[in-house]
Parts: structure tokens; C-alpha cells; sequence
């Protein structure tokens, strides 16, 4: 090809610095998130047993967002400087609202995993949970308008990510905390969480498929280089898990069923951060 | 003690900003440059920035490759002949004369073009940046604040150019800065100083943009039918720059998007999709809690 046409043909913009750690980060925060939003839910609308289970919930969230919060500031070009992100407050920066809601969600759920383990406190709980709730729904939903508004090929033309990546927050969430429930052997919040994961999960594939059917070429491409990857977020993330809740449940094929659900969205999770790398190298 | 909490603090004071002065820029006129990069020498000298090495590139005359942390101003190299495999020069016109040697694009032509920071108008990267460490100066020029950039990186993504990159060594983001410090001393930029042939034209926006108009209509008057401004003005899905181009050919073929667009002109409707998502999920689990079966 002549040198000026493949000026034409490449990437114009440049990959931002962000690997693997930024994929983790993705990851724990979905999945911290996705707990303590759960956990709200069956907690505020449940009984005893429910509330039983979504206290788990809420123990489990709070250390896996200490891990996101590690990756988050190792990310970082100087980790040193991880507070001036809290100078301003920009509503039309994606990153900056994350921030903010990664800094109310962090003390709420604190809050709730120490009452949580402790025991002591219990009546804030729902008062904690309910004020906390929407503060996870905004982590749960940030990265994924971060990653859409960028100009980054791949990235910049999937309009469904920030629902694609808030489902995928809710699945493990849900995934979670029925394994929890069935090796509890708590039966009755096992049945509905199943109802809902298998729900949820066929909501997933939807939101997936209009995913792909969406973008430019630079999106065609990125199909293209990463079918593996999309194909074991589907197969291992939705059609498994899916199969287990609808034929064959049981604690430990919940739990199988939830690691699925986890490693189909970390598959997704990697395969995201890796496009515009790729592409450009292309 | 004392150090580490004035460094903890320092970026949140809030210091009054300068008042506005006339806003500035560049109109690079590539017809002009003739590739002697004494601009990415004077850029780099003035900012003390490094050498990137004298790499092999296989791209022409081009050894810096492109924009980066430590090259704030980079010349393109632009061949425009026949492919190789196509039939071979026919034997030289003894008619050819200096202005068709220079204009019959069939003939072969190198496109240059130094290639800076476009100074967006509404800048993706300033939009981005989560710290608020990118601004627009007194001069409306995108500025990087070195002092608070934590080296997130949201600003190279956001950039449709791929101007900005993150530096190995300080962590920070790096870009021009329209020689900010210069111009506070009333001085023009490093590289438009060392432009020799004028290809690079600093001053007030508004009087480059009425020079570029009547430059435009003259490089069109002498043949070059393909010649077009480039960033002039607002597009529908993106703003003016303030570094802007006059260009021989497509955009494209200078490595410049021919359609640049504004990530952020997506945001909110990806928020809007992002909580239709969200809202569902909830609700299906919401529905479960409540509908089973009692007891
Ligand atoms: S060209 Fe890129 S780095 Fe420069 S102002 Fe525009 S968006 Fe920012
Ligand atoms: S890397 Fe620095 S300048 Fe760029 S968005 Fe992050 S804080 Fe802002
Ligand atoms: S204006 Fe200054 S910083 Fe920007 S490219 Fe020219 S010399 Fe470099």
C-alpha cells in the first residue's frame, strides 16, 4: 500500500496506559458493587432469612473494593497524587463522577461490612443500606460510559457498554449471593435469587448482542481479533451458568455457576481493555 | 511532616487565575514546510525535552514517529508516488518546468506537515481529565497543570488526535503547551521562531484565521484543487481548534480524523442506556424478592 493510504488506514488516536491492573480494577469494582447493591435490595424488600443472606453481601463487597481501590491507585502515572482527584467535582467527566461515587460508596460500605461482621450498630443497617445503594449503582454503571466516551477505536462506538457492564455488576452479584445461600442451605432466597440470575442473565445476552451488532469499522475489527474472548464471555459467563440455574441446581453447581458468571465477565473485562492496544498495533 | 502536608494540600488551593488576554494559536500552512524539523529541535531545546533516538522507521524521512510525552511538535513525511509494482516512470519530460514538477501529483509529491496539539476549542482531553489539571489559559490554549496531573491517563484516551501521552519518567501527562512561559514574556513560540519558511504562523486567532482564508484562495488559484482548511471552524460534532491546517489533501492522509468527533457528545445518552440497564436488573430482582412464594 502507498505510505500516504496507509496514513489513512491506521489508528489516529493514541492507547491510553491501561493493562491489565485497569481490567481487575473493572472487575472488583463491578463485582463490590453488584454485591452491595444486591445485598440492599434483598435487605430492604426481604425477611430474617433474606437479610441473613444479603449481610453476606455486604461483608463480601467491602474487601474486594479495597482490592479495586489498590488497582485504582497503582494505575495511576503517580499514585502519590491518587486525592487530587477529589480537587473538583466535574459532572462531564466520566472519571471524576466514578471517582465521587467510588469515595461515598468505599465509606458506606465500610460502614455496612463492619456492622455486618461486628454485629454491633445492626439498626443503621438499612439506613446504610438504602443510602448506599445508589452510590452502587453509579460505580456500577461509570466504567463502562468511561470507556464509551473516549475517542479510543473499539471503545468510542459501544453505546450499550455502560449497561452492558452495570448487568454484568448485577449478575455476579446476584450469582454471589445465591451460592451463598444455597451452601447455607437457605432455600427459600435460593429459589428467587435463581429466578432473578437466570432473568438477569438472559438480559445480559441481549444486551450483548445489540453490543455487537452496534460500532464502526474499527469496532468490526475488534470483533474480529477478540471472537475468542467475546465467545468464552458468552459461553462461560451466560449460556453455563444459565443452563446450571434452569437444570441444575444445587450448592455446589450454584457455586460453579457463580464462578462462570465472574470469569465470563473478567474474560469480557480483558478483552475491553485490550482493543485499542491491539488495534493500534495493528 | 510539614513537607508532606504541604504537598497533600497544595492542589487545593485555589490561586485567582490571570485575566483573559486575546486568544492564540497556530495555522501550520503545510504547502510551506519543506521537513527541515527545526521546529521539533527548537521544541524540544526551549522545553528541555529529551531526544527520542535516531530510530529507523522505515517512514520516510520520519525518526520521531509521532507526537508523544517528550516530542511536542513532530514533521509527518508523506510520499505520495506510484506503487512500486505499477508501471515504471516514463522517461523524463524535457519540458517539465519547476511549477509542474511541483503541482502534477502523478508525478510523485512528499506532503509535510508539522504536526502539534490542535488547542481545541472545547477540548476532549480538558473535558476528561478528572483532577482538573488540564485548563484553558488566559490565552485559551489547553494547558496541562504538571503540578496536579496524576497520571491517570483519561486524557490520552479522550484525545481524537493521539497528542497526548503519559511520560515513563514522571508519571505525568505532556503535551505542548503553546510555549505558555514564552508568551507570558511576550514571546512567540519556540517553533514557530524557528520556522524558516513561515509553514508555522503564531498569533491572535482571529487574524490568522483571515490570513488563512486569503491563503487558502491563493494555494487554489496556483492548481491545488485538493487544498482545504482544516479546523478553522466547528464542525457539527466538533469544536475550532486553535492550532489549525491548511492542507493539500485528505485529512486522513496526514494521519488526521476527517471527521473528528467529541466523546463527550455521547455521554449522557450512554448514561441514559447505562441506567435503562441498570433499572432492569433491579427491577427483575426486586420482582423476585417480592413475588415469591410467602413463607
Ligand atoms: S488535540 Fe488532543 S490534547 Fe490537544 S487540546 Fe485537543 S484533545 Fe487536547
Ligand atoms: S493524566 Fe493528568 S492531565 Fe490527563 S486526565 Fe489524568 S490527571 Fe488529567
Ligand atoms: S508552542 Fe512551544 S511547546 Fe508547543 S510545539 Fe511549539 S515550541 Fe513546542
Amino acid at each position: 500500500m502507498p505510505q500516504a493510504e496507509l496514513s489513512a488506514a491506521r489508528v489516529v488516536t493514541k492507547a491510553p496506559p491501561w493493562h491489565r491492573s485497569v481490567a481487575i480494577d473493572l472487575l472488583c469494582s463491578s463485582l463490590a458493587a453488584g454485591l452491595f447493591a444486591v445485598a440492599a435490595i434483598i435487605y430492604l424488600l426481604g425477611d430474617a432469612t433474606d437479610r441473613a443472606v444479603a449481610m453476606v453481601g455486604f461483608v463480601l463487597a467491602f474487601p474486594v473494593m479495597i482490592v479495586d481501590l489498590v488497582c485504582l491507585v497503582i494505575d495511576l502515572g503517580d499514585p502519590l497524587r491518587f486525592m487530587n482527584m477529589t480537587r473538583v467535582i466535574k459532572p462531564g467527566s466520566p472519571m471524576s463522577v466514578g471517582v465521587w461515587g467510588i469515595v461515598v460508596f468505599s465509606l458506606v460500605s465500610f460502614l455496612c461490612f463492619a456492622i455486618s461482621l461486628v454485629g454491633i450498630g445492626a439498626y443503621a443497617l438499612p439506613f446504610l443500606a438504602l443510602f448506599g445503594f445508589p452510590f452502587a449503582l453509579v460505580v456500577a454503571n461509570y466504567k463502562g460510559v468511561l470507556f464509551s466516551t473516549t475517542a479510543q477505536p473499539g471503545w468510542s462506538s459501544m453505546r450499550w457498554l455502560g449497561a452492558l457492564i452495570s448487568i454484568s455488576a448485577g449478575s455476579m452479584g446476584v450469582a454471589v449471593l445465591l451460592a451463598a445461600a444455597a451452601l447455607a442451605g437457605v432455600d427459600d432466597p435460593a429459589a428467587f435469587l435463581r429466578t432473578a440470575l437466570v432473568w438477569i442473565l438472559v438480559v445480559y445476552a441481549i444486551v450483548f448482542v445489540a453490543l455487537q451488532r452496534e460500532g464502526d469499522r474499527w469496532t468490526r475489527a475488534a470483533r474480529r481479533t477478540f471472537a475468542a474472548g467475546m465467545w468464552l464471555t458468552v459461553l462461560v459467563g451466560i449460556i453455563v451458568p444459565l443452563a446450571i440455574a434452569l437444570l441444575a441446581a444445587g450448592p455446589e453447581t450454584d457455586c460453579v455457576a457463580a464462578l462462570c458468571v465472574i470469569a465470563g465477565s473478567a474474560a469480557f473485562r480483558d478483552v475491553l481493555v485490550k482493543i485499542p492496544h491491539r488495534l493500534d498495533a495493528n | 511532616m510539614a513537607n508532606l502536608l504541604r504537598d497533600l494540600l497544595y492542589p487545593f488551593t485555589r490561586p485567582t487565575p490571570p485575566a483573559s488576554r486575546r486568544a492564540t494559536g497556530f495555522f501550520t500552512d503545510t504547502t510551506l514546510c519543506i521537513g527541515c524539523k527545526a521546529c521539533e529541535v527548537a521544541c524540544k531545546q526551549w522545553n528541555q525535552l529529551p531526544s527520542d533516538g535516531f530510530n529507523f522507521t522505515a517512514n520516510s524521512y520520519d525518526n520521531t514517529a509521532q507526537l508523544s510525552a517528550t516530542t511536542w511538535r513532530h514533521v509527518k513525511f508523506l510520499e505520495q508516488f506510484p506503487p512500486s509494482d505499477s508501471a515504471p516512470p516514463s522517461p523524463p519530460d524535457m519540458n517539465l518546468d519547476l511549477r509542474s514538477l511541483l503541482m502534477e501529483a502523478q508525478n510523485g509529491r512528499w506532503l509535510m506537515m508539522s504536526d502539534v496539539c490542535k488547542h481545541c476549542s472545547a477540548a476532549p482531553c480538558q473535558m476528561a481529565c478528572p483532577t482538573g489539571a488540564i485548563i484553558h489559559n488566559e490565552f485559551d490554549d489547553v494547558y496541562i497543570q504538571n503540578d496536579i496531573c496524576n497520571g491517570c491517563g483519561y486524557c490520552v484516551a479522550a484525545c481524537p488526535f493521539g497528542v497526548i501521552s503519559r511520560s515513563a519518567f514522571d508519571g505525568h501527562a505532556h503535551k505542548c503547551t503553546l510555549c505558555y512561559d514564552r508568551q507570558r514574556d511576550d514571546l512567540m513560540p519556540a517553533c514557530a521562531k524557528a520556522c524558516p519558511t513561515e509553514s508555522i504562523r503564531f498569533g491572535p486567532l482571529d487574524e490568522l484565521h483571515e490570513h488563512a482564508v486569503g491563503r487558502l484562495e491563493e494555494v487554489k488559484a496556483r492548481g491545488f484543487k485538493g487544498a482545504r482548511l482544516y479546523g478553522d471552524r466547528a464542525s457539527d460534532t466538533y469544536s475550532a481548534l486553535g492550532a489549525f491546517f491548511l492542507l493539500l489533501d485528505e485529512p486522513s492522509r496526514y494521519g488526521l480524523p476527517d471527521d473528528p468527533d467529541t466523546p463527550q457528545r455521547h455521554m449522557i445518552g450512554d448514561y441514559i442506556r447505562g441506567a435503562a440497564g441498570t433499572l432492569i436488573w433491579v427491577a427483575i430482582l426486586a420482582i423476585a424478592v417480592i413475588a415469591r412464594a410467602p413463607g
